[in-house]
């Protein structure tokens, strides 16, 4: 029986019941990427058992995510939880004979093997090669997104590059091709949830490495097992941040999306505007962080429900570290970073403030009701050094909104 | 007679217009009802008040719309249902 839940992020029926319900009767924590390494490996999360899916195996222990059958990429999440589990069991559908030749997880952690039939259906996981959006609103703020970061100077040689997922996001790396080719830029690495689109900008010579902690599709399961620079990085390397480095620290430029970004640039993107668990904390409080330059790309509406607001249901991702907002109506940047702003006016881009922003999308979407909520904690946002940042309280209307699903 | 205006698309909106009963009677589903609820009623009794229209009941199944789409779904449906009547 699940009595907790530790996760990055809650979706569809269990955060809709969690946020109206509380069915676990205790908050469920969040953390970050780089937050939940930094917690198992600080020992404030104790891990009894890890059991660890691997695509291949050897009769030690010795794990990896890019041989056999079932083979998904990267094992960046199970590298931390392997070395600090009390137990480690190692659930896989291909043993090989020891030594393994690629090793993501090595023996001396490892407890037990069980050898299934098949860990999962590699179908459903990846389906070829992850496409660029076609949605003309996405690949509008895609093209100015790459706008402001040319004009930002932050595109320049050996520049570091890393993109959520999300519909513009990784669009942006489409209007950044021609201008790196242009003047023979060529970036040191891109990082995140790796795609097939990444590999294309790494084979094709755009950036000299990636760093992978979790690969999204067969043609970069592909890459990660054949190309010595295309990099396995366990989540701990990628973001903790009490580390002596991670890599979100090295990044140049984040894109980000989000599901609100409020008058402070803070941004939500865990629960929805009527207060259900919805999304995740993913790598995003990191990775702004540790960029130099975080630029957010969201469109400034879906289906009515305004994406640019006057204050966020829950603070994932604080002001502090968001930089620039891109939407198909403008483009603003946080009165924080003056010197962006002066590259952008300098460059004839053409900007307005969060408050004009907010009001453009006002005018069209109305303002919403509040929703209402309990005093009942349903959910604890850590920042990613430990620190609570939000809390997510039970909503009260969720009647109303269950009979209209 | 019933007329009905829209699609079941994302961001439009379904009009079910009857020129009957006792006043404006607006029977909404909408995934947005808790936030804007109030407003997309709002946008159809406006509509039916520019319309001349006093008594109708009106379905009104929203994916998200905006109000400027609302009124001109709601405004098509009424002169439909108008047409209909008149005939």
């Amino acid at each position: 029986m699940v009595t907790g839940l530790h996760t990055s992020g809650l979706r569809g029926k269990i955060g809709r019941a969690q946020a109206t319900e509380n069915i676990l009767g205790k908050p469920v924590v969040f953390r970050t990427h780089g937050g939940r390494a930094r917690a198992i490996e600080a020992g404030e999360v104790k891990i009894d058992i890890a059991f660890i899916g691997a695509s291949a195996c050897d009769p030690m222990g010795n794990m990896n995510g890019v041989d056999g059958k079932s083979a998904f990429g990267s094992m960046g999440y199970p590298m931390v939880d392997a070395m600090y589990a009390d137990k480690v069991v190692v659930i896989t559908d291909h043993i090989c004979p020891f030594p393994l030749s690629k090793i993501a997880i090595p023996m001396q952690y490892v407890d037990y093997i069980v050898e299934v039939e098949s860990i999962g259906d590699t179908a459903l996981i990846a389906t070829g090669a992850t496409r660029v959006t076609k949605n003309p609103t996405d690949l509008l703020i895609a093209k100015r997104a790459a706008e402001v970061l040319i004009a930002s100077g932050y595109i320049k040689e050996g520049y570091s590059f890393q993109a959520g997922s999300g519909g513009a996001s990784l669009a942006v790396c489409k209007y950044l091709k021609a201008y790196m080719s242009e003047n023979n830029i060529v970036g040191s690495f891109a990082a995140g949830g790796v795609t097939g689109y990444l590999v294309e900008l790494l084979e094709q010579g755009y950036f000299k490495a990636l760093l992978d902690t979790q690969t999204f599709d067969v043609a970069a399961v592909d890459s990660i097992r054949d190309n010595i620079n295309h990099i396995e990085m366990s989540v701990s390397m990628y973001a903790n941040p009490h580390n002596k480095a991670c890599s979100a620290h090295q990044l140049d430029v984040m894109i980000l999306s989000a599901t609100e970004i409020d008058k402070q640039f803070n941004i939500n993107s865990l629960t929805g505007s009527t207060g259900v668990i919805m999304g995740a904390l993913g790598g995003a409080p990191d990775t702004a962080a540790g960029a130099k330059l975080t630029v957010v790309v969201a469109p400034t509406m879906r289906k009515r429900i305004p994406i640019v607001v006057e204050e966020v249901t829950n603070i994932v991702t604080p002001g502090d570290t968001v930089d620039v907002l891109v939407t198909e109506r403008g483009i603003s940047v946080n009165p924080k970073r003056q010197d962006i702003q002066v590259m952008l006016d300098q460059a004839g881009i053409k900007t307005i403030s969060i408050d004009d922003h907010l009001e453009l999308v006002e005018k069209l979407t109305g303002k919403p009701e509040q929703i209402q909520y309990t005093d009942e904690i349903v959910g604890v946002i850590e920042y990613r050094d430990g620190t609570v940042m939000d809390l997510i309280y039970k909503t009260q209307t969720h009647q109303a909104r269950r009979s209209f699903d | 007679m019933r007329a009905i205006c829209g699609t079941e698309d994302a961001s439009d909106v379904t009009v079910s217009v009857l020129l009957e009963g006792n006043g404006i009677v607006v029977n909404l589903k909408s995934k947005n009802k808790p936030l804007f609820g109030r407003l997309i009623e709002a946008a159809v009794k406006e509509s039916c008040l520019e319309m001349n229209v006093e008594n109708a009941t009106i379905d009104v199944n929203d994916f998200g719309a905006l109000d400027f789409v609302i009124k001109a779904r709601t405004k098509t449906a009424i002169r439909e249902a108008l047409k209909q009547v008149n005939a």
